[in-house]
């Protein structure tokens, strides 16, 4: 647009005329703001001031709080997860397995362990999770001595012995464990003469 | 001591130091308010925008950034709240060329100066609005053209030229009021 004025001149030439109009503008004119006006910006700047600082305090507590609760969830979340985490190491403790071992004995009786061993296999299909494998574990331990307690009771025993034990289940009046022990005893040993008292 | 400048001011103030504040406020109230005052034309109004501006300072002073010059930034504020009052509030208010016939004094009291000062602001008024802008931020702020390119967002050559322009036109308003003036003596 102003490609055709000479560049210098033109812009000594404006800022002149620039100047002129300034002083002339100027010679009158004081163009203070008034009083009021600046009492008014400055209170407005302190007032903003105050607010703010005002907000940062607050702000500050809502922090502090804020990172309180954070690192609170956090321990517990730690504390859960420890806890976790020691419940489901296997027990590789001799005490825990004598402990075991004892309440499997007491429990189980040798008619009972084919039951318990059906009972462990389903068991050992079961999917296997870290929590349950310390439980699996267990179970192996309790199904190996229940085992052994029944080879034992499996053992053929002699006929007096039988009859005696037999005799006994009759005094107790185990009726269903006599008569079964009784069948089993009469297959085993069919000439075997019974005492009278089972001859019934 | 040197004396700090007004972009470390605005950073000290927004960091809430007051002293900050009245020291800006000391060295640009001045210079402000008589942009104001021309672009509004009346007291009252200008002391609204003038207060209203220099609110918008005050809240922005956390968005203002250290690399933008300050006076640049704080005319860039008043310019656009000034232009907003006008687009939305006053649409027709700006461009009333006859408003200064009741300010000017009686004959009995007018001198050689005020009647040259009252004729200067007449022509300013008359001047269609985009060069009145770029006049009033050379002649009330002395920002430099790039700064005013930089708060009113044209272009340094646009700004050049319509300062020239409005310049020509103000010489030639007063030309023309002199020769009635003598034609009428």
């Amino acid at each position: 647009m102003n490609a055709d004025l000479p560049a210098n001149s033109a812009d000594e030439n404006l800022e002149s005329d620039l100047e002129n109009i300034r002083s002339v503008l100027g010679e009158r004119d004081s163009g203070q703001p008034p009083q009021l006006l600046d009492t008014a910006v400055l209170n407005t700047a302190r007032r903003e001031l105050e607010d703010t600082g005002k907000t940062k305090r607050g702000r500050f507590s809502l922090r502090w709080l804020s990172a309180f609760a954070t690192a609170s969830v956090m321990i517990l979340a730690l504390g859960i997860l420890v806890q976790q985490e020691q419940e489901s190491v296997p027990v590789s403790n001799g005490d825990a397995e004598a402990t075991l071992l004892q309440e499997s004995a007491g429990k189980e009786s040798a008619a009972e362990s084919p039951q318990k061993r059906s009972m462990m296999k389903d068991h050992d299909q079961a999917p296997v999770t870290a929590a349950s494998r310390s439980n699996e574990f267990k179970l192996q331990e309790t199904a190996s001595e229940a085992e052994q307690l029944n080879e034992e009771a499996d053992e053929t025993l002699p006929p007096e012995q039988w009859l005696q034990q037999i005799l006994l289940l009759k005094s107790t009046q185990q009726e269903a464990r006599l008569a079964e022990e009784l069948a089993a005893f009469t297959a085993v040993y069919p000439d075997y003469p019974l005492p009278p008292e089972l001859g019934d | 001591m040197r004396k700090q400048s007004d972009e470390d001011l605005m950073r000290a103030f927004a960091g809430g130091s007051i002293e900050a504040f009245e020291e800006l406020y000391s060295r640009h109230r001045t210079a402000l308010y008589r942009y104001v005052l021309r672009k509004a034309g009346d007291t009252s109004t200008a002391n609204d925008l003038y207060q209203g501006a220099w609110e918008k300072v005050i809240r922005g002073r956390n968005k203002y950034r250290r690399s933008f010059p300050f006076r640049a930034w704080l005319y860039r504020v008043t310019y656009n709240h000034v232009m907003d009052y006008y687009r939305q509030a006053r649409p027709a208010a700006e461009t009333h060329p006859d408003e200064l016939a009741s300010e000017i004094p009686g004959p009995d009291k007018q001198t050689e100066i005020d009647i040259r000062i009252l004729r200067l602001k007449r022509a300013i008024r008359r001047l269609p609005p985009e060069q009145k802008d770029v006049l009033l931020l050379k002649l009330e702020s002395g920002l430099s053209l790039d700064e005013i390119a930089a708060v009113s967002g044209m272009k340094r050559e646009t700004v050049k030229s319509r300062l020239r322009y409005a310049v020509d036109k103000l010489k030639k308003s007063l030309r023309e009021a002199e020769l009635r003036s003598n034609h009428e003596r």
